[in-house]
């Protein structure tokens, strides 16, 4: 039994928890991160699971993560690589289009093009698409580096940053406002209807209202999440996507290696047990293996559920808050399959070598479709009609894959974490990878006979392998009731939690998932806030936020 | 009525109030305004009062409330405003009956009275469940209740952009919202962070956050989209439901007084009908003149300002200000025309939808129908048929696709029972709001419209024979009103109850658009109200009165 006393010791190494400690340990504190797999990442990994081929294997995209804090962390210099996607494309294969696509690109000329190819209405309605959609990220973008205020207290802090909001808000002038709230709980498919008439077009725009929510495009409140995938910041573009050279272990590497040279300390293999609490407060954790580590801060990066439904004792916590960590919803509802390919799959649709190879593949054709497909997980079945948002990474980076071998990362919804003919079993994992090839096979004809490995993985393989609650990429539904300062507990969004000493900075608190780093920064934050102290030289921490600590 | 002849000669050439639309809510305003004193017209495009809330003979002999099967949302206190009661409306008599039954395959049931549970193999946890959700529901249902009856601030106006003193806005609607506030706080912190937390959520996941009983989680899905076009999994569908308690709780002798699931309400005897009767005779009463068979064809603008009305007659009407009650699409569209009105306000006119998903079915039977394992005195409570929140959700399914569903959710009342005078020639009626409709876009087509007719009660039938076997044979008339049929015979889009989809983004400052939530339009002197207004629809009559009552406070409103 070794002792060990820390300052901050952090559970999870995941991005958030990484992007925390990398400021607690700028800001002197000795800092201790704590990871229960072997390799440490949580879901930004770049694994090698078939020989000479490097997987994204949970999170495959680089949009969200703040500019901010690449800066502060000095991600760049430890080897980080954004390369922003070129386009993307749905690939269609139907009576009335034949076998053709809808492409999408980082250029507006182009898009316009693209969609007057589907409907000249739509492409002058593009414009005003984009225009809105940008308002509505300029709004909510400086709110992410923000603690949200806690409308119940009466704390000057509270109320300082509730007048805040409300100012921020009155700014926007009434029609404005309504706008606002408007798109904040509609459903994509009423908002994009606002602009848009062609199917294509719509069903293309509101994959990303879906993506890692157990929603459909017709459920109010998608909208927003539509949103939340466009807040990308990669060279100041919004809605670009980009990849980490690497795999998104380069992320999580970098942010390793920029904690290391400033002291931090990384412990894999080690899974946490229970934290340890006294009086109240949190002192420190125990190991499954036995071993017990001190600190005078603990911070779960975790979610919610997970952090108080599993490693803390019921009794340290009063009753309406273990009910409240109950109801939070965390559902499961994307799968992933990363394949290995002997060589480029045909896609007859598109044009040969096409730019939007390079991004992002749908292919469904209509909102309905998607729909439909949610409809099959309300009925605890994966979906017959999958949505599916494809890669080819190894286009973009060759490191991926050996040469003239390609890597491709599949991102599918909707998965159910349980099902409802039983549980999942190897056979089962098999029959919904099937399903998903056969509907890309629907689009490249020699796509199957050029795999050479697949790894399939369901919400239950992702719960078991990274630790997230039901296996959901957001470490709890995006929906309204769980958002802001209701993030993950009402009356717990400040990063806190019922346990002095013990707090939170993973996904599941404000803003919210994606491989944003803004949950961790924030929570840091907050600690430092508690602990009297700020960081030098990192003034993304603070972002518009001066003078909070005073 | 007799004032249609003559027309151009009996209209005085200014009176204070013109209101078009003869329903409840033009009548409600109609009323309170000449009471105040206003020299008030009600215009009406078709021969009968109360609009939607009427009655129809559905079959020769049959003549039934044909879309307002109960008045539980109609408040005593505006009978009593109104003076209806001078007018010969009557309530049928408080009635001990339980609020709601849940019907339970093979004599399961659960009945719901004083905000408890009782009911076979139901466990203490289930009560339990069951006394805390209606207790915590209740508290906040009383936090919103009073907003009901009060115009809402503009936002741009509200508290948000500034002091309850600035100049946006009018005072008393402000200080209505303040007091919402004040009455949020007063909830206490954690019954304040909870309203937070379930206002924005969904129906499906309150009812599995409180009850664990699948019949009470279904009846929570169920009242959480009846009136509205969603499926129980959609979030935003606490916020109807709250509403839905909210306007019950007003309807109410007193808001203290109020407990949901209770007991089953006293109505107006002879149901909708008989209230529309009482409204306009109560109206005739109070001064108010009434014009059947004249529809509106425009409404007179100069300098930006309504003047008056063109009937279709071509008859020209005068008065100081015009109220509608019409859904807004279709007022400023055609009434007002686009020509007065901005680019961004005609857009968000268009953008305004509406859609209904309830159909209203009615069954004259032979006798009482027996359902299985239930007492004849649980006839006079609401039965409903909604096993489990998925089962709504998947009737919502098939409304989502233009289709109507295979298994409705229903909601029963035998209104014979309690009040005879609804009986159709000795026979009982049942009637059933039928949860699965396709919306009234997807019936457009004659045929389509009539496959949809049988086939959905052939499915409510095939669903109410498990429950009370034989009821079919009882049945000697049978119709169903889809919300197209709802929406071709009585003008409300979309066949809903709403006039506009209630939603977060269609409430209180937001219903049904940010620039008309007060009531007022911006034509000068025009004013809107109806079921697409604050608070919404159903037959309550509170957008009528709201308007009603900021009329009278804005100054020179005589």
């Amino acid at each position: 039994m070794t002792d060990q006393n820390y300052d901050i010791i952090i559970a999870g190494s995941g991005h958030n928890g990484l992007v925390a400690a990398n400021y607690l340990a700028r800001a002197g504190l000795k800092t201790l991160v704590i990871e229960r797999n072997e390799y440490i990442g949580g879901a930004a990994v770049s694994r090698s699971l078939y020989p000479e081929f490097t997987y994204s294997n949970c999170s495959y995209v680089c949009s969200l993560l703040r500019p901010e804090i690449m800066r502060d962390l000095e991600l760049p210099r430890f080897g980080l690589q954004i390369i922003p996607y070129e386009g993307g494309a749905t690939l269609l294969n139907n009576d009335k289009y034949g076998q053709n696509y809808f492409g999408y690109a980082n250029n507006h000329e182009i898009i316009r093009r693209e969609m007057a190819r589907f409907s000249p209405r739509d492409a002058d309605a593009y414009h005003r698409f984009g225009r809105d959609v940008m308002r509505h990220c300029k709004f909510i973008k400086p709110l992410l580096m923000r603690t949200p205020p806690d409308p119940t207290q009466f704390r000057p802090r509270d109320i300082k940053e509730l007048l805040y909001l409300g100012q921020k808000f009155w700014r926007l002038g009434d029609r404005q406002m309504a706008e606002t709230i408007r798109f904040w709980t509609m459903s994509a498919s009423d908002y994009l209807d606002q602009y848009f008439e062609n199917d294509v077009i719509k069903a293309h725009l509101s994959g990303t209202s879906i993506i890692g929510t157990a929603l459909g495009p017709k459920s109010p409140g998608t909208a927003y999440v539509l949103l939340h995938h466009y807040m990308g910041d990669i060279d100041e573009a919004v809605g670009a996507w980009g990849f980490a050279r690497g795999g998104m272990g380069s992320v999580t590497k970098a942010l390793a290696d920029s904690l290391r040279s400033v002291g931090g300390e990384i412990k894999a293999g080690a899974g946490i047990d229970q934290f340890l609490v006294k009086n109240g407060r949190a002192r420190g954790v125990a190991l499954t293996n036995g071993d017990e580590y001190y600190a005078k801060n603990i911070v779960s990066n975790m979610d919610v559920k997970r952090t108080f439904g599993q490693h803390v004792a019921a009794r340290h916590l009063p009753s309406d808050f273990v009910q409240a960590v109950e109801n939070y919803k965390a559902r499961g509802s994307s799968g992933k399959l990363n394949i290995a390919l002997a060589g480029l799959p045909d896609f007859p649709g598109l044009p040969a070598n096409s730019l939007f190879l390079s991004g992002d593949l749908h292919i469904n054709e209509s909102i309905n479709e998607i729909e439909r497909a949610y409809d099959d997980w309300k009925a605890g079945a994966w979906s017959q009609t999958p949505y599916v948002d494809m890669l080819l990474p190894s286009r973009i980076d060759p490191s991926m894959a050996p040469d003239g071998k390609h890597y491709m990362s599949v991102f599918v919804q909707y998965c159910p974490y349980q099902l409802a003919v039983g549980e999942w079993n190897d056979e089962r994992r098999q029959a919904f990878g099937q399903t998903v090839m056969n509907a890309i096979a629907r689009h490249s004809p020699n796509f199957k006979s050029l795999i050479l490995h697949a790894e399939i993985r369901t919400p239950f393989d992702i719960e078991r392998e990274v630790g997230i609650t039901e296996g959901n990429i957001f470490h709890g539904e995006l929906t309204f009731d769980q958002l802001l300062f209701n993030r993950p507990i009402p009356g717990y969004a400040q990063y806190r939690s019922p346990i002095k000493n013990l707090y939170m900075c993973g996904s599941s608190t404000h803003p919210g998932g994606g491989v944003m780093g803004a949950p961790g920064a924030n929570a840091a934050r907050e600690i430092l806030f508690d602990l009297g102290m700020r960081v030098k030289n990192c003034p993304g921490l603070y972002g518009s936020v001066e003078a909070r600590a005073a | 009525m007799s004032h249609s002849e003559n027309i151009t000669n009996a209209i005085p050439p200014n009176c204070d109030t013109i209101i078009i639309g003869g329903g409840h809510n033009g009548l409600v305003a109609a009323n309170l305004l000449a009471q105040a004193g206003q020299k008030v017209h009600v215009f009406e495009a078709s021969s009968h009062w109360g609009g939607a809330a009427t009655s129809r003979a559905i079959a020769p002999d049959v003549t039934v409330n044909e879309v307002v099967t109960h008045l539980t949302e109609w408040p005593r206190l505006l009978s009593q405003k109104l003076r209806l009661g001078q007018s010969g409306l009557r309530y049928t008599a408080q009635s001990d009956a339980p609020h709601t039954v849940l019907l339970g395959a093979s004599g399961g049931h659960l009945t719901l009275k004083n905000g408890q549970v009782t009911g076979e193999n139901l466990s203490e946890n289930d009560q339990n469940e069951w006394q805390n959700f209606t207790q915590a529901m209740r508290k906040f249902a009383r936090v919103l209740a009073p907003i009901l009856a009060e115009s809402p601030p503009l936002l741009s106006g509200s508290l948000l952009s500034g002091s309850l003193l600035s100049k946006g806005g009018d005072f008393a609607s402000k200080w209505a919202a303040a007091k919402l506030a004040v009455r949020l706080r007063l909830l206490g912190r954690r019954d304040m962070r909870e309203f937070l937390r379930i206002i924005g959520m969904n129906g499906f996941d309150l009812a599995q956050d409180y009850l664990s009983h699948p019949m009470l989680q279904g009846l929570v899905a169920l009242e959480a989209t009846q009136s509205g076009y969603l499926g129980p999994r959609a979030p935003g569908t606490v916020l109807p439901f709250l509403l839905h308690l909210a306007t019950q709780a007003m309807a109410a002798s007193s808001l203290g007084s109020y407990q949901p699931y209770d007991r089953a309400v006293a109505q107006p005897v002879g149901g909708a009908a008989s209230l529309s009767a009482a409204l306009a005779a109560a109206a005739e009463r109070a001064g108010v003149v009434l014009w059947p068979n004249s529809k509106v064809q425009k409404i007179l603008i100069e300098d930006g300002q309504a003047i008056g009305i063109v009937l279709e007659s071509g008859t020209r009407a005068m008065a100081k200000r015009v109220i509608a009650t019409l859904p807004p699409k279709n007022l400023m569209l055609d009434l007002v025309g686009p020509t007065h009105l901005d680019g961004g306000f005609v857009h968000r006119m268009n953008g305004l939808t509406s859609r209904g998903r309830m159909a209203v079915m009615y069954l004259v039977v032979k006798s009482l129908p027996q359902f299985t394992g239930l007492d004849e005195s649980a006839l006079r409570s609401r039965l409903v048929i909604a096993p489990t929140a998925e089962m709504v959700e998947i009737a919502f399914d098939a409304t989502k696709y233009g289709k109507c569903a295979s298994a409705s959710a229903l909601a029963i009342t035998l209104p014979s029972l309690s009040d005879p005078s609804l009986m159709v020639g000795g026979n009982h009626i049942l009637a059933v709001q039928v949860v699965g409709a396709a919306d009234a876009r997807a019936s457009q087509d004659t045929a389509t419209a009539a496959t949809q007719r049988n086939d959905l009660i052939a499915a409510s039938l095939r669903q109410l024979e498990i429950y009370a076997p034989g009821i079919a044979g009882q049945i000697l008339h049978q119709h169903i009103a889809l919300p197209v049929d709802i929406e071709r015979e009585y003008g409300l889009s979309g066949g809903a109850w709403h006039g506009v989809d209630v939603g977060f983004d269609r409430f209180y400052a937001l219903r049904p658009s940010f620039d008309l939530a007060d009531y007022a339009t911006p034509i000068e002197n025009l004013f809107a109200t109806g079921a697409a207004f604050h608070p919404g629809g159903g037959v309550n009559g509170w957008p009528g009165h709201n308007l009603a009552q900021k009329i009278l406070r804005i100054k020179g409103g005589k």
